[in-house]
C-alpha cells in the first residue's frame, strides 16, 4: 500500500514539476512563438527544459537507457502539456516513438539513448487513416536487399524537427537516421498549430532493423500512446473549461455576468461531466495496466471517451466566450484545432468503436 | 466494536457475512428489466419482510450504525468505513433492498440521531435502524418539488400539539411505512427556507389518507399523501421550530452520499443489451457494433466514477467533482439503453408477442422517472455548474421575501 503512495506522491511531484516549468515558459504563450516564428509545433528551447532539465525525454522507455516511470508518469506529464499546449515532441517522440522502440531489439539501444539524451525520433507507420494495419496492401516504405530504406509517408509527426525516423516495412521496423543521406523531410502545413508534421521520402536511405515482428510491437506500443494521448485530451478539455468558466465569470450582458444564464450553466456543467468520466477512463486504465499487458480494451474506453469529450468542450470553449472566440488571437482557437487533429491521428472514434466490439467479440453468438 | 485497523475489521466483516448470508452466488436469474419496481402489496411487503430480516441480524450483530455516534447507539465509526461495509455486502448474497428502507436507515434515522433531542433518539433511533420501524420522506409537495422551500402544508401549533393540514406527493413507500419525516410550514411570515419546521409523523395518526400515484411504466412505487387537521403532538417535533430546512438539507445530502447499500441495479445493463443483440443477430451490423460501443463506454467508465467515489470514502477523502455526476451519468445511461433496445426489437417493443423481449417496455418507460426523481437532470446541472464550478446563481424573486407573499402556483 504504501509504495502505491509513495508512487503517487512521485507523480504528482512531477506533474507539479511539468505545470510550473509551463507557467515560467509563458503557458500557451509558447505555442504562439513557435507559430509566430514559423516552425509551429517545434520550441526548442522548452523541449531543452523539459528533457535537460526535467528529464522527460526518458519518461516510460527501459530503466536501461535512462527512462523513468510507466503509464501513471507519462499521463500526468500529457495531461499537463495538453493544458497549455506546449510545442514539444514529447507526445510523437517520447512516447509514439519511444514506445515501439522500448519493445524492439537490442539494436534500437542506440536510438533510445540518444533519445532519453534529448534527440527525438518520429514514428512513419500509421496509414491515412491513423491505423496500424499489417494487412495494408500498401506498406509506406520497403526494405531493400542491401539494408537500405526506400518509401514516402505522407504524414508523419514531429518529423521536421526529427534526428530518427521510426519506419514499418512489410516485415520489419526500421530506423533510419534522417541526418543520413536519402532523406528528406518536407514540413507540411497542419491544422493543429501546436504539433509539427512533415511528409517524409526516403532514396535508399541506410537502416537498422530494430524488429523482426512489427505486428507484436506496434500493437501494445499503439494501445499505451493512445492512453498517453487521452490524457493529454483532458487536460486540454480541462483548460478549455477553466479558462471559458474564467470568461462568463466577467463577462457581463444584460446586467449580469453570463455565467450566471442557466444555459450556459448546463453547458459548462455538461462539459465537466465529460472531462471527470474521461478522468475515470485513464484511472480506470492505469489500475488495468497493473493486471495485464493487453490493454486494448482500456484504450479502446478511454479514445471513444476522451475524442467525443475534448471534441465538445472546445467546441463549446469557442461558442460560449462569442465572438471573440472566433478570432485568431484568442486560444480557444488553438484547442479546438489539437482536439480535432488528436481525435485523428491514432485512429477516429468509430475505428475505435469497431476495434473494442471485435477485441470484445460482440460478432460471436 | 472498534478497530482502528482497517483490514482486520474487513475481515471481521466478510466472517460474519459469510456465516449470515453466504457468498453471491453467480446463477442468474432473468434479468431484472424495470427502473421501478411494479408490485403488488403483497409482493412488496414480501420483499421487506426478507431485508428487514437481514437488517436486525445486522443490527443486532453490531453492524447496524455504523456511523452514528457511540453515545446514540453506534459504532462511532468513520464515514469511511460504512462505505467498506457497503462494498463488501455486495460480494454476499444481501436480499435486494427498497428504497423504504434505505430512506429509513439512511435518511430518517440519521436526521433523528443529528437533530433529535435524546428522548426521541431513545425512542427511534434502533428501532428505525433496526427496521422494526419504517419511515418514509414527506417532503415534496404538487407545488413543491425542486422548489422544495416553497413547501406550503401548513402546521399551527395550539399547546403541546400541531394541527397540520396539506399534501405530500411522490412519497416512496408510505403505504408500508410507520411514520413519516415531515416537513411543514409553521412560519408563513418570514422568508420561505426559515419557516419550515420537522416532524416526526406516525402515518396511523386520524386525519392521514395515502393514495397511491400510477407511474407510466404501470406500478406505485410513490404515493399521494393527504393531511386533514392531523394532530401531532410537540415532542414528535424534529430539530427547532423554523430550522426544518436544515434538517431537510441534511437528509438531502445523505440522499446524494448513500452509495447504495444492496441498491438493485436499476433497469437493463449494457450486458442485458449485449445478450439482446447477440441473441437477434444484430451484432453483425456495424451499425449497431458502434451504438453498443459507445453504450458499453458510458456503462463502464459510470461504474468506474462510481469506484473512484466509492474509494475516496473509503479512504475518508473528498471525492471532488466526480462525487456530483454519477446522477446525471446514471440517468442518461439508462435512456441510452432504453432507447436503444427499443430500436432493436422493433415491432416487438410495439406489442407483446409474449416471448418476454415486452419487458424491456418496463426500463423504456421507467427510465424517464430516473431523470426526475432524486433531484432532475436540470436541477444536477444546476449544482455542479453553482457549487463544483462556483458560477454565479441567477438573480432570485424569491430571496429576502415573505412567503405569505410569494407568488406560487
Amino acid at each position: 500500500m504504501s509504495q502505491d503512495s509513495d508512487r503517487e506522491e512521485m507523480v504528482d511531484e512531477l506533474r507539479a514539476t511539468v505545470r510550473s516549468v509551463c507557467a515560467s515558459l509563458g503557458g500557451t504563450a509558447g505555442a504562439r512563438r513557435a507559430i509566430d516564428a514559423g516552425t509551429p509545433g517545434a520550441d526548442a528551447k522548452a523541449w531543452h527544459v523539459l528533457s535537460e532539465q526535467v528529464g522527460i525525454a526518458g519518461l516510460g522507455l527501459p530503466e536501461e537507457h535512462a527512462g523513468i516511470g510507466g503509464l501513471p508518469e507519462m499521463m500526468a506529464v500529457s495531461e499537463e502539456l495538453g493544458a497549455t499546449l506546449l510545442p514539444v515532441p514529447f507526445f510523437s517522440s517520447t512516447v509514439l516513438a519511444g514506445q515501439v522502440l522500448a519493445r524492439c531489439d537490442a539494436s534500437a539501444h542506440p536510438t533510445l539513448e540518444a533519445m532519453a539524451g534529448g534527440e527525438t525520433a518520429a514514428l512513419a507507420a500509421l496509414g491515412n487513416d491513423g491505423l496500424w494495419d499489417p494487412a495494408r496492401a500498401a506498406f509506406n516504405f520497403a526494405l531493400g536487399e542491401d539494408g537500405r530504406v526506400s518509401g514516402h509517408a505522407s504524414t508523419v509527426l514531429g518529423a521536421p524537427e526529427a534526428r530518427w525516423l521510426v519506419a514499418a516495412t512489410p516485415g520489419e521496423l526500421v530506423v533510419v537516421d534522417l541526418a543520413g543521406p536519402g532523406c528528406q523531410v518536407v514540413p507540411l502545413p497542419t491544422l493543429d498549430l501546436t504539433r509539427s508534421a512533415g511528409a517524409v521520402t526516403l532514396t535508399a536511405a541506410p537502416g537498422t532493423v530494430v524488429s523482426g515482428q512489427p505486428d507484436s510491437v506496434l500493437r501494445p506500443a499503439l494501445d499505451m500512446a493512445t492512453l498517453v494521448l487521452a490524457a493529454e485530451q483532458i487536460g486540454g478539455a480541462q483548460a478549455c473549461l477553466d479558462m471559458t468558466v474564467a470568461y462568463v465569470e466577467e463577462r457581463h450582458q444584460f446586467s449580469r455576468p453570463i455565467g450566471s444564464f442557466q444555459a450556459i450553466k448546463h453547458t459548462l456543467a455538461d462539459a465537466l461531466v465529460k472531462i471527470e468520466m474521461g478522468r475515470s477512463a485513464l484511472a480506470r486504465a492505469v489500475e488495468l495496466s497493473e493486471h495485464t499487458e493487453d490493454l486494448t480494451e482500456s484504450a479502446a474506453v478511454a479514445r471513444i471517451w476522451c475524442n467525443e469529450a475534448y471534441r465538445f468542450v472546445s467546441a463549446e470553449a469557442i461558442q460560449l466566450h462569442g465572438g471573440i472566440g472566433f478570432t485568431w488571437e484568442h486560444d480557444a482557437h488553438l484547442y479546438f484545432r489539437r482536439a480535432r487533429a488528436d481525435a485523428l491521428i491514432l485512429g477516429t472514434t468509430s475505428s475505435w468503436r469497431e476495434r473494442l466490439a471485435r477485441t470484445l467479440n460482440w460478432t460471436g453468438h | 466494536m472498534e478497530s482502528s485497523d482497517g483490514t482486520a475489521w474487513d475481515d471481521e466483516v466478510r466472517a460474519w457475512m459469510e456465516a449470515t448470508v453466504g457468498p453471491v452466488t453467480s446463477g442468474s436469474a432473468t434479468p431484472d428489466l424495470e427502473v421501478f419496481r411494479d408490485l403488488t402489496d403483497a409482493q412488496e411487503e414480501e420483499l421487506l419482510d426478507k431485508i428487514r430480516a437481514y437488517r436486525r441480524t445486522r443490527f443486532d450483530a453490531g453492524y447496524g450504525a455504523l456511523t452514528l455516534p457511540v453515545e446514540h447507539g453506534g459504532a462511532g465509526l468513520p464515514a469511511s468505513f460504512a462505505a467498506r461495509f457497503s462494498q463488501i455486502e455486495r460480494e454476499y448474497a444481501v436480499p435486494p433492498s427498497t428504497e423504504l428502507i434505505s430512506v429509513t436507515t439512511g435518511l430518517v434515522a440519521p436526521a433523528v440521531a443529528l437533530f433529535g433531542t435524546d428522548a426521541q433518539r431513545d425512542r427511534f433511533l434502533a428501532p428505525l435502524l433496526r427496521t422494526d420501524q419504517l419511515a418514509c420522506q414527506l417532503f415534496s409537495e404538487p407545488s413543491a418539488g425542486s422548489d422544495l422551500a416553497g413547501l406550503a402544508c401548513r402546521a399551527v401549533q395550539h399547546g403541546d400539539s400541531w394541527t397540520v393540514h396539506g399534501q405530500k406527493v411522490w412519497s416512496s413507500g408510505a403505504r408500508h411505512a410507520d411514520l413519516g419525516l415531515l416537513l411543514a410550514r409553521t412560519d408563513p411570515d418570514v422568508v420561505k427556507h426559515r419557516g419550515i419546521t420537522a416532524f416526526l409523523l406516525p402515518l396511523d395518526t386520524p386525519g392521514v389518507t395515502i393514495r397511491p400515484i400510477r407511474q407510466m411504466s404501470g406500478g406505485s412505487s410513490f404515493n399521494e399523501v393527504f393531511l386533514g387537521a392531523v394532530e401531532i403532538p410537540d415532542e414528535l417535533r424534529i430539530g427547532e421550530v423554523g430550522r426544518g430546512w436544515d434538517v431537510a438539507k441534511a437528509t438531502l445530502a445523505y440522499e446524494r452520499q448513500a452509495s447504495g447499500t444492496g441498491a438493485r441495479q436499476k433497469g437493463g445493463s449494457f450486458a442485458d443489451l449485449l445478450a439482446l443483440a447477440r441473441s437477434m443477430g444484430a451484432t453483425d451490423d456495424s451499425v449497431v457494433r458502434q451504438r453498443l460501443a459507445d453504450i458499453y463506454v458510458l456503462s463502464a467508465l459510470r461504474d468506474a466514477t462510481a469506484q473512484r467515489v466509492a474509494r475516496a470514502a473509503a479512504a475518508g477523502v473528498s471525492p471532488g467533482p466526480a462525487g456530483s455526476v454519477g446522477k446525471l451519468v446514471a440517468s442518461d445511461l439508462l435512456v441510452q439503453i432504453g432507447e436503444f433496445a427499443a430500436d432493436l426489437l422493433g415491432m416487438r417493443t410495439v406489442a407483446d408477442h409474449g416471448d418476454g423481449s415486452f419487458e424491456w417496455t418496463a426500463h423504456l418507460l421507467g427510465a424517464p422517472g430516473y431523470r426526475l426523481a432524486g433531484g432532475t437532470d436540470q436541477i444536477q446541472r444546476n449544482i455542479i455548474a453553482e457549487r463544483v464550478l462556483g458560477l454565479p446563481a441567477e438573480p432570485r424573486v424569491d430571496m429576502g421575501v415573505a412567503f405569505s407573499q410569494l407568488r406560487r402556483g
